[in-house]
């Protein structure tokens, strides 16, 4: 569900902060406490199967105490992170409202601007018009600092989100989580922005990984929508080779880029099996070994031409869990969530720059 | 068989330590801190994953606490029996070595 401007109105960077130096202080006990009991938790001179055992509850206690800090480092982390960037949403939501106040508006909790200023007598219809073009352009530079304020707050989101650890947030493990950057800068891209800029991903994922660039498709699943329970992000289709994705995903960017790179792995791995499969002479290369120099073995693509061949899917009666085991999905899925996890501002903006 | 070796007064200072981080760790976990961070930013999706994740924090605090608690009273014991061990061989030596 959306940030909505009547929650992010309440944001309050200050008890980020505290959190965080929160965090700190605990961090510091936990860590003491843990190099006391690696250094000294067992008496060295303590020797026998007593102590041998003790030292082995020690070494599990050191360990866990180790995970659980690394987790609390990260929070503490993005805590800190997050803080300055409340704080920036902070001073635009009371510039908004100071400006809305003193130029008669009202901002509701869905970000609509309302006017609620009485015009005054004009003593001409130009007088009137000017005074309405006036109006709209402060009702409209308020709204652009409303979407700011927003994409600011979805920033903030993405920020927290990669602060949690594993096993936590499931979708995040399984998908990955945006750069907060590009998460915020996503909100302020028109749909063919977005549709533009996903469409030179495609370009660069394919060409990078030697597969025909697909047309994309973004009709067929436009009436595939979350009301059932359930939504197809994308699919592949290696005649032409054709691309589908969910234009009812465009607000979550995450999931869009992560299927980008998903579904064009699809094109990857048919491209392995024919690359496999293709025969030449001796004297010429082998158009395998670019797939090995990407780390897929033969092996590999021999098991995903049998899975092709033997592709599960709810459509033809199999379970889900048949379909997403399966070892082409699995890839698949890898792959859609390292290129989201590793996908950088800089990289996005360069590929905004060249789909414009 | 292995050789047992105690040193009462080490094996005291490491009594010590892992009682001292029960009660560091026991306090240390840090929950609270996150549901004041996510009142600060309502609507976000994260703040859905605080209560969570504090409810993991306070499970892996609690069960590294009682671990903690469970080794220094592992070595008390040992330190325990060998000190009954020593006072009995004490007294037993006692009676070899002194008058009829």
């Amino acid at each position: 569900m959306a940030i909505t401007f009547g929650q992010v109105k309440t944001w309050k960077a200050a008890p980020l902060g505290d959190a965080g130096d929160g965090l700190k202080a605990d961090l510091r006990k936990l860590e003491t406490s843990r190099d006391e009991l690696e250094a000294n938790g067992v008496a060295k001179s303590w020797t026998g199967m007593a102590a041998d055992a003790a030292r082995g509850h020690r070494d599990g206690l050191v360990k866990d105490l180790s995970s659980h800090i690394t987790a609390k480092q990260e929070m503490q982390k993005a805590l800190y992170t997050a803080e300055p960037e409340v704080e920036a949403i902070e001073r635009l939501v009371q510039g908004i409202l100071d400006r809305a106040k003193t130029q008669e508006f009202t901002v509701s909790d869905d970000g609509t601007v309302t006017s609620t200023a009485t015009p005054p007598t004009f003593k001409s219809r130009f007088e009137a018009e000017e005074w309405g073009n006036s109006r709209q352009n402060i009702a409209q530079e308020l709204a652009d600092e409303i979407e700011k304020a927003l994409a600011k707050a979805v920033g903030v989101d993405a920020i927290l989100a990669r602060g949690l650890p594993t096993g936590i947030n499931e979708q995040g493990d399984e998908y990955g989580n945006i750069d907060p950057a590009i998460a915020e800068k996503w909100e302020t891209l028109s749909t063919e922005e977005r549709k533009a800029v996903l469409a030179e991903m495609t370009r660069k994922i394919a060409e990078e990984s030697g597969v025909e660039t697909p047309d994309i498709d973004w009709d067929d699943l436009a009436n595939d929508t979350w009301d059932d329970g359930s939504i197809t992000y994308g699919y592949w289709s290696d005649e032409e080779p054709t691309m589908a994705l969910n234009p009812n995903m465009l607000d979550d960017p995450g999931l869009l880029i992560n299927t980008v790179a998903h579904e064009v792995r699809h094109g990857r791995q048919h491209e392995a099996i024919d690359d496999k499969n293709d025969w030449q002479f001796w004297w010429e290369d082998d158009p395998f070994d670019e797939h090995k120099e990407d780390g897929i073995s033969e092996e590999q693509a021999e098991e995903w031409e049998e899975n092709f061949d033997d592709y599960k899917s709810t459509d033809n009666g199999d379970s889900f869990d048949e379909y997403y085991n399966q070892p082409v999905e699995t890839d698949a899925r890898n792959s859609g969530r390292d290129y989201l996890n590793n996908l950088t501002e800089e990289e996005f903006n360069r590929l905004l720059e060249e789909s414009r | 068989m292995s050789e047992i070796h105690v040193v009462p007064k080490d094996m005291k200072t490491s009594i010590g330590i892992a009682t001292d981080a029960e009660s560091a760790v026991r306090k240390a976990d840090s929950a609270g801190y996150l549901s004041k961070a996510g009142a600060a930013v309502p609507g976000s999706e994260s703040v859905g994953y605080m209560s969570d994740l504090g409810t993991r924090w306070t499970d892996e605090t609690k069960a590294a606490a009682d671990s903690s608690q469970k080794l220094a009273a592992e070595m008390q014991k040992a330190l325990d029996e060998f000190e009954a061990a020593d006072k009995a061989a004490g007294e037993k030596g006692g009676k070899v070595m002194g008058p009829n």
